[in-house]
């Protein structure tokens, strides 16, 4: 076989296993949602009359999360000090920020549990059944009776299934 | 489809045994196996096929490659860049996620990848070194790479065991009934002993009694072994009855009176692959010995898995052997017994890092097998379990010894054509008892599947 043609043919082999390793690597990317319309929506799902819309500074107090340090972040927390509720919606920059918003929210439930355990049994409960949830562009954290239906139409707003 | 699969054992396989039969010639045996080859690699997903089909098709150019160039300089570049872009569709696929924390990538790994991409690094390998020509015919290349014999879980063939076999072979009656025999002790070798003693384990897998631990990782070490041993006794059966002659992969390992010893007998084809490919390349025992065991024993782990925990598995085998190799050989081969005894609890401690899924749970699981902390030496749970499973646990106990080998030798001793057809009529009662196995129970996958 002619040595051009073979090294010809071994380059259409590389790059077909590259195309085909491409095409099978599947990596589900969520709709971009504006951070305008994000609110718009947690505004239609939560009850505004117990909850509201907090800061950064709130962010950075409760949740040690630093709002520049992402695309942005949504924090809507209970009026009620004696309840648990609380939404929290980050959009990543990047995918490796989802570990690091995991942790902080895993320790943000432990440090309300270690609070809510000794005087609020129900809403300790509620803390247990939180959702902490990453996607490729998101990151959510919901506390509430009913974190499951939230969380599942986050995703279908999202475009997850 | 899997080897355990009635369809395969009632429909593929019959079919493809008995058309190839009607081959004329090794050229037209050839090209029929590697269509049902391909027919059954594509079973599942008929696009790995495309996959497979670049891979050996890049590694066919690259042996020709190879074989052309006559600078050593020249001829190495080559080799490395094949090997590179075999390892590279590998890590590609397996340790993506892995390397780059990347947990949403979803990558179904190609079945058979890490063992047809390992098959085809030593064809270029051996070509590289002189030790075989390169494949004349595509098509018998990609027979060699394909072949559903051996794609799936190995063994690892290297090329040069192949070679003849692929170019002249004939389909004798003799290689069709001791093939056969040796399918059926492999299929109930998984479906009776592993399988059953899969559900122990799965059973006990929350039980934090001492003696139910105790059951719970033996349970897995008996398990891990008729799987794979059977599987290999098929894939062996099946090489057999189609004239292909493989070295046996495992030689009752658990029989083991060092770790070197284990690892000569357990997985042979990798640990030979892994000895002759990389192993003495790097220089082997006379140059950098221990750097050479620690990249070995790391590249062994993690080729099972992408988990820190194979990675230590790995290395704690490295540790062991080291360990003999400095000081302990000469006390194990002057006390067999202690040898025996000492294998089978290192062994026994291996598998705990291989099925753990982090080393918080291996060494969890290593504290309960001690007396420690405030828990039971055993619990009506764990009765239950042994009681349920006594017997199996003691024949999976007895099958891992070389009982079945002398009971037969001693039969076609003493007997001869009466011993061989208790033998046979033994062996069909096996395989109807097997076939009852896979109809009853859940299925359950093969451990090295997913490696």
């Amino acid at each position: 076989m002619k040595k051009n043609m073979l090294i010809l043919l071994q380059a259409a082999m590389v790059i077909g296993m590259i195309l085909f390793v491409h095409m099978r690597m599947d990596i589900p990317e969520e709709k971009k949602i504006a951070e305008e319309k994000m609110v718009d929506y947690i505004t239609s799902k939560v009850d505004t009359e117990a909850m509201e819309r907090r800061d950064s500074q709130a962010m950075k107090r409760f949740l040690s999360l630093d709002p520049s340090s992402y695309e942005y972040c949504i924090y809507w927390k209970a009026k009620d000090t004696m309840t648990a509720d609380e939404i929290v919606i980050v959009r990543f920059k990047g995918p490796e920020q989802a570990s690091d918003f995991a942790k902080k929210m895993e320790t943000r439930i432990q440090d309300q549990l270690d609070v809510f355990d000794k005087y609020a049994p129900k809403q300790a409960d509620l803390l247990r059944q939180a959702t902490v949830e990453t996607y490729t562009n998101y990151g959510v954290y919901i506390v509430s009776s009913e974190a499951d239906k939230l969380q599942e139409s986050f995703e279908k707003k999202i475009g997850i299934e | 489809m899997n080897f355990n699969n009635l369809f395969f054992i009632f429909c593929f396989l019959p079919t493809v045994i008995l058309i190839s039969r009607f081959m004329r010639n090794t050229k037209a045996l050839n090209i029929f196996l590697l269509t049902a080859s391909l027919l059954f690699y594509g079973w599942a997903d008929v696009r790995n096929v495309i996959l497979l089909g670049l891979s050996i098709g890049w590694n066919y150019l690259t042996g020709n490659m190879i074989n052309t160039k006559t600078d050593r300089k020249q001829k190495q570049m080559v080799l490395a860049i094949g090997v590179l872009v075999n390892l590279g569709l590998l890590v590609a696929y397996k340790y993506t996620g892995f390397l780059w924390d990347l947990e949403r990538i979803d990558m179904i790994v190609p079945v058979g990848l890490s063992y047809f991409t390992f098959s085809e690094i030593t064809y270029l390998a051996d070509i590289y070194k002189g030790r075989s020509i390169p494949c004349v015919s595509l098509l018998d290349f990609a027979l060699y790479i394909s072949f559903f014999g051996k794609i799936s879980m190995g063994p690892i063939v290297p090329y040069h065991s192949m070679e003849e076999e692929i170019n002249h072979r004939k389909l004798t009656n003799e290689d069709l009934g001791s093939g056969s025999f040796l399918f059926i002790k492999g299929l109930a070798k998984k479906v009776i002993l592993a399988d059953t003693m899969a559900l122990v384990f799965k059973q006990l897998a929350s039980n934090s009694s001492i003696f139910g631990t105790w059951i719970y990782v033996l349970s897995y070490m008996l398990q891990i072994y008729f799987d794979f041993s059977g599987y290999s006794d098929m894939a062996i059966g099946i090489g057999r009855i189609f004239g292909f002659h493989w070295e046996p992969n495992f030689r009752h390992p658990y029989l083991a009176t060092s770790i070197q010893d284990f690892w000569r007998r357990w997985h042979i084809s990798l640990s030979h692959w892994f000895r002759d490919y990389l192993y003495i390349p790097l220089g082997g025992n006379r140059k950098n010995h221990i750097l050479n065991l620690v990249i070995v024993w790391f590249c062994t782990g993690l080729w099972h898995g992408a988990n820190i925990t194979f990675i230590v598995w790995g290395l704690y085998y490295c540790f062991w052997i080291l360990l003999e190799h400095q000081f302990l050989s000469k006390y194990l081969k002057k006390y067999k017994i202690l040898a025996r005894v000492y294998a089978l609890l290192i062994i026994f401690i291996g598998w705990i890092f291989f099925f753990s899924p982090d080393i918080g749970s291996a060494f969890q699981t290593i504290g309960h097998l001690l007396p420690t902390g405030n828990r039971a030496w055993i619990d009506t749970e764990v009765m239950y379990v042994v009681g349920s499973n006594a017997i199996w646990l003691l024949l999976a106990i007895l099958f891992c010894t070389n009982i079945y080998q002398r009971m037969e030798q001693l039969l076609l001793y003493k007997t001869n054509d009466i011993g061989f057809s208790i033998i046979t009529v033994a062996m069909l009662a096996v395989f109807a008892l097997s076939v009852v196995f896979i109809i009853s129970s859940s299925y359950q996958s093969f451990l090295y599947y997913a490696f």
